[in-house]
């Protein structure tokens, strides 16, 4: 059956072209899957698995192809579809129950306040004693993937997807700081985990 | 605050991202207080050689051609896509889909063939596939002009199967709100599960709702009659009444 519809405005009859297939197709290649290699990395970052991950881009770009008409051109179009994939993961991904991660906060700050005080005595003698001038990308995507997942995903998205903090929250769906305060607590542990790695490699001593 | 909690957004003044009142309050605890400003100078240290190093991870080579083929058969198979209709006509044609739904379960007295033909024209329209290159039908309305009660028609729909006429009209009430209407030459319905039968002197009315969405049902003469809204059941029946005694 062959349909045809018009638009009526103001009293006048036109018709009104909708764009093809093909164009939508190319509007949202340019537009969203642009960001494919960002929205990977955040995949890989959640489920920590390449092949979990790889699934989890796939029902995100097809969650947002579906929606891509709730999308505002010209807002962050990263950011609309991390908040999907965010959604996607929580609901099918993640453990349904989780126990909550303990993390020995004493421990960490012990070591952080130890880090930064060596830090300030050895300055003077050997610039290059800063632990993360050793440390390169792997290990630091190792270090960063054994962190517990709200503050794997704060430094994700602000320091990796360079969201803002607002965004950032807007993607947790949690106020802006607590965005804060998991960057900087993720921070201080990835920083004591790299160190950790560092003198255990003798790549700095301790 | 307390040094604790300063160091708690000490992140935050690093990446610029606190408000230029939190900026100055927090400068000027760094300024007076060492063991802040030490972790300070040490944050904005760490940062500036770790963030090169918080490299992206590429994904497999193939991953993107993968995704559009995806999409690609996500279209073939109906899947409700998008559009760059305006915003109403989107509110639109989502209604025309809502309706199509429980149309769809009235089918045990009406021919399949209208049914399936009405909800593939449907999710055409809603896909932005509709071909306008045709000549376009002026068919007016039968019976469901409402103009007389205020309404503004925003868009009309034609449908031509094996020699019965269906038209489908969109319009838009004082209020803002959206209403679809449809009317069907010679088709009969039978009642879908959860539907009600509301008899009225000069009639009966068949009151059905899905998701938000009322729709009100009835057969005038030799018309399938069917106008839907998210207007309240009671404010839609009233005006199938008068829709009805205008006829």
């Amino acid at each position: 059956m062959e349909g045809t519809t018009q638009l009526i405005s103001q009293g006048k009859l036109f018709t009104f072209s909708l764009k093809g297939k093909k164009a939508l197709k190319k509007d949202f290649e340019r537009v969203a899957i642009s960001h494919l290699s960002y929205i990977y990395t955040a995949a890989f970052y959640l489920t920590r698995d390449e092949h979990e991950a790889e699934d989890l881009v796939q029902e995100t770009y097809l969650r947002a192809y579906r929606f891509f008409h709730k999308f505002e051109p010209g807002t962050n179009c990263r950011a609309w579809l991390l908040s999907i994939q965010r959604h996607l993961f929580i609901n099918r991904y993640r453990q349904r129950k989780r126990d909550p991660e303990f993390v020995n906060w004493e421990r960490i700050d012990e070591e952080y306040n130890s880090m930064v005080l060596q830090h300030e005595q050895a300055e003077q003698c050997d610039p290059e004693h800063l632990f993360c001038s050793q440390v390169m990308s792997p290990e630091i995507e190792t270090a960063l993937k054994a962190l517990p997942e709200e503050f794997r995903t704060a430094i994700v998205l602000v320091d990796v997807e360079e969201l803002s903090y607002e965004e950032a929250a807007k993607v947790m769906e949690c106020p802006v700081g607590t965005v804060r305060s998991r960057l900087s607590r993720g921070r201080r542990m990835l920083q004591v985990a790299l160190r950790e790695y560092a003198v255990k490699r003798g790549l700095i001593k301790e | 605050m307390d040094c604790k909690e300063y160091r708690e957004i000490i992140a935050a003044h690093v990446d610029g991202a606190l408000s230029s009142v939190e900026g100055v309050v927090v400068q000027s605890h760094l300024n007076g207080c060492p063991k802040c400003k030490q972790k300070y100078l040490w944050e904005t240290k760490v940062r500036r050689s770790l963030k090169p190093k918080l490299s992206l991870i590429p994904a497999r080579p193939g991953l993107k051609e993968k995704l559009l083929d995806q999409l690609g058969e996500t279209s073939k198979e109906g899947f409700f896509g998008w559009s760059y209709m305006s915003h109403r006509l989107v509110a639109a044609v989502a209604l025309l889909l809502i309706v199509a739904v429980p149309y769809l379960v009235w089918q045990e007295k009406v021919q399949d063939e209208i049914l399936s033909d009405a909800i593939a024209q449907y999710q055409k329209v809603t896909r932005g596939l509709v071909d306008t290159s045709q000549p376009v039908s002026t068919t007016p309305a039968r019976l469901l002009d409402l103009s007389p009660w205020g309404y503004r028609l925003l868009a009309r729909q034609t449908q031509d199967a094996k020699g019965r006429e269906g038209r489908i009209f969109v319009y838009e009430g004082k209020g803002s709100e959206y209403l679809l209407a449809q009317e069907f030459d010679g088709l009969d319905f039978s009642l879908p599960s959860g539907a009600k039968t509301i008899r009225t002197s000069s009639r009966e009315f068949v009151s059905y709702s899905q998701e938000g969405v009322n729709l009100i049902a009835w057969k005038e003469k030799d018309l399938l009659c069917i106008i839907a809204s998210a207007l309240p059941k009671e404010k839609l029946l009233t005006l199938a009444q008068q829709i009805s005694m205008g006829s």
